[in-house]
């Protein structure tokens, strides 16, 4: 439904609100909007144009060409293309191969497909000092006494959730652990002398592994 | 002296003259007077499209702008037509679509002033009159008239200010005064409601034209 004293007063508030541009105002705005708008447009097609132009497309559009000069056109975008991707390393190996051997011949230095390596990784596997190589068999020595007991059907554990208390295996008696003494605050710099387990002789330099029964 | 008193000397010609202008407004406006290819002449950089374009909608910019107590609207008007001819490469859609576009890019514009406290004053505009051919008494009468209509924007919270505006000066539907503001249809419509209630009560208080629309 329709207010009429609303009505009037939307009508007195245009009248107050809104007047018209002076021309010197309309014509300095509209001067700035279209330097703005032109910029804009040479800004988003100027590489495009660059090329249109030299193959005489600013004034006649593709549409004018003959299909030899579409050809040559297309031909001159795919290189271009082609070009971006040869310099970076990204096509497929023959191409490139074939590509970086061309360009050679005119002393530019592209990537072949066996020097394709990122920057900074090793040519090849380096290993590290101490480390097996790889196919070497790394022993493991038996343990006595180590067994893990199996469970038996009395205790159904749920889903992640044993009822019962782990079994832990049984140590055997000369795999003691002897704790050592902590000195007191009266020899605080003395040496903590290093934990002893039976059998096993610790080696003095600390990279060789030490000796297992 | 309230505006009753003059409302019975107005003289006819100035009536007139306001039916006139309005119906020249709202023609501007209409999509029937835009040329098809005025977007695209405009996208391209055409000085002659621009001013059609400013000429047509930089007025209720300009109007909005005053209405939200800007100090320089027409500086406003100035950015938003800027920010616009930056961006209509990426715009797509006809008139109607894109005198939207302007007053959603206007809506932020003033936005942004009112974070910076020097661009506005905060107050409503002074009573803002086309003062040519107007005799003295004449132009006291639009003056107090145009000046209780503004006043009483007064009451209104800044966003009912800005839906009353964009709906009353820009012409906007809910939907794109919606789309402007960054707020629901089913939200403008209740700002929209409430911020005419109070308007009516506050040009009822005011004794604004109350014999003009009595049955």
């Amino acid at each position: 439904m329709r207010d009429a004293l609303l009505d009037l007063w939307a009508d007195e508030l245009n009248e107050a609100l809104v007047t018209d541009l002076s021309p010197q105002t309309v014509e300095m705005i509209a001067a700035a909007a279209s330097t703005t708008a032109t910029s804009a447009v040479t800004a988003m097609t100027t590489p495009a144009l660059a090329i249109a132009e030299g193959a005489g497309l600013a004034t006649t559009g593709i549409a004018g060409l003959s299909t030899a000069a579409k050809v040559v056109v297309t031909t001159l975008a795919l290189m271009a293309g082609t070009g971006v991707a040869a310099v970076t390393g990204a096509l497929p190996d023959p191409i490139q191969s074939w590509i970086a051997g061309v360009v050679e011949e005119i002393g530019i230095d592209l990537p072949t497909p066996d020097e394709q390596t990122l920057p900074g990784a090793p040519a090849d596997q380096i290993p590290l000092p101490g480390l097996p190589l790889e196919g070497d068999e790394i022993p493991i020595p038996d343990l006595p006494g180590d067994s893990i007991p199996e469970l038996t059907g009395a205790s159904t554990p749920g889903p992640g959730m044993p009822l019962d208390p782990p079994i832990l295996p049984d140590l055997p008696a000369d795999r003691t652990f002897t704790i050592p003494t902590v000195p007191t605050d009266g020899d605080a710099d003395a040496p903590v002398p290093a934990p002893t387990l039976p059998g096993v002789t610790l080696p003095d330099d600390p990279l060789t592994p030490p000796t297992l029964p | 002296m309230p505006i009753s008193d003059h409302r019975v000397e107005l003289p006819a010609t100035i009536e007139a003259r306001h039916g006139e202008r309005m119906q020249t407004r709202r023609s501007q406006l209409s999509p029937e007077f835009v040329r098809p290819d005025l977007l695209d002449r405009a996208r391209r950089g055409d000085g002659e499209a621009w001013s059609q374009i400013v000429r047509s909608l930089g007025p209720k910019v300009q109007g909005y702008a005053r209405g939200k107590g800007i100090v320089d609207a027409e500086d406003v008007v100035q950015d938003v037509f800027t920010a616009a001819a930056r961006g209509i490469g990426g715009f797509e859609g006809e008139w109607h679509a894109f005198r939207s576009w302007i007053f959603s890019i206007a809506y932020r514009q003033i936005v942004n002033r009112y974070r910076s406290p020097s661009r506005h004053d905060g107050s409503l505009p002074r009573t803002l009159v086309d003062e040519n051919h107007l005799g003295p008494d004449q132009e006291v009468v639009i003056r107090e008239m145009a000046s209780e209509a503004v006043a009483a924007l007064g009451v209104l919270s800044e966003v009912e200010r800005d839906v009353v505006l964009l709906r009353v000066l820009a012409g906007l539907d809910t939907a794109e005064v919606a789309k402007a503001v960054g707020k629901g249809e089913g939200n403008v419509r209740v700002i929209q409601s409430r911020a005419l209630g109070k308007v009516r009560a506050e040009l009822g208080r005011r004794g604004y034209m109350m014999e003009e629309v009595q049955p």
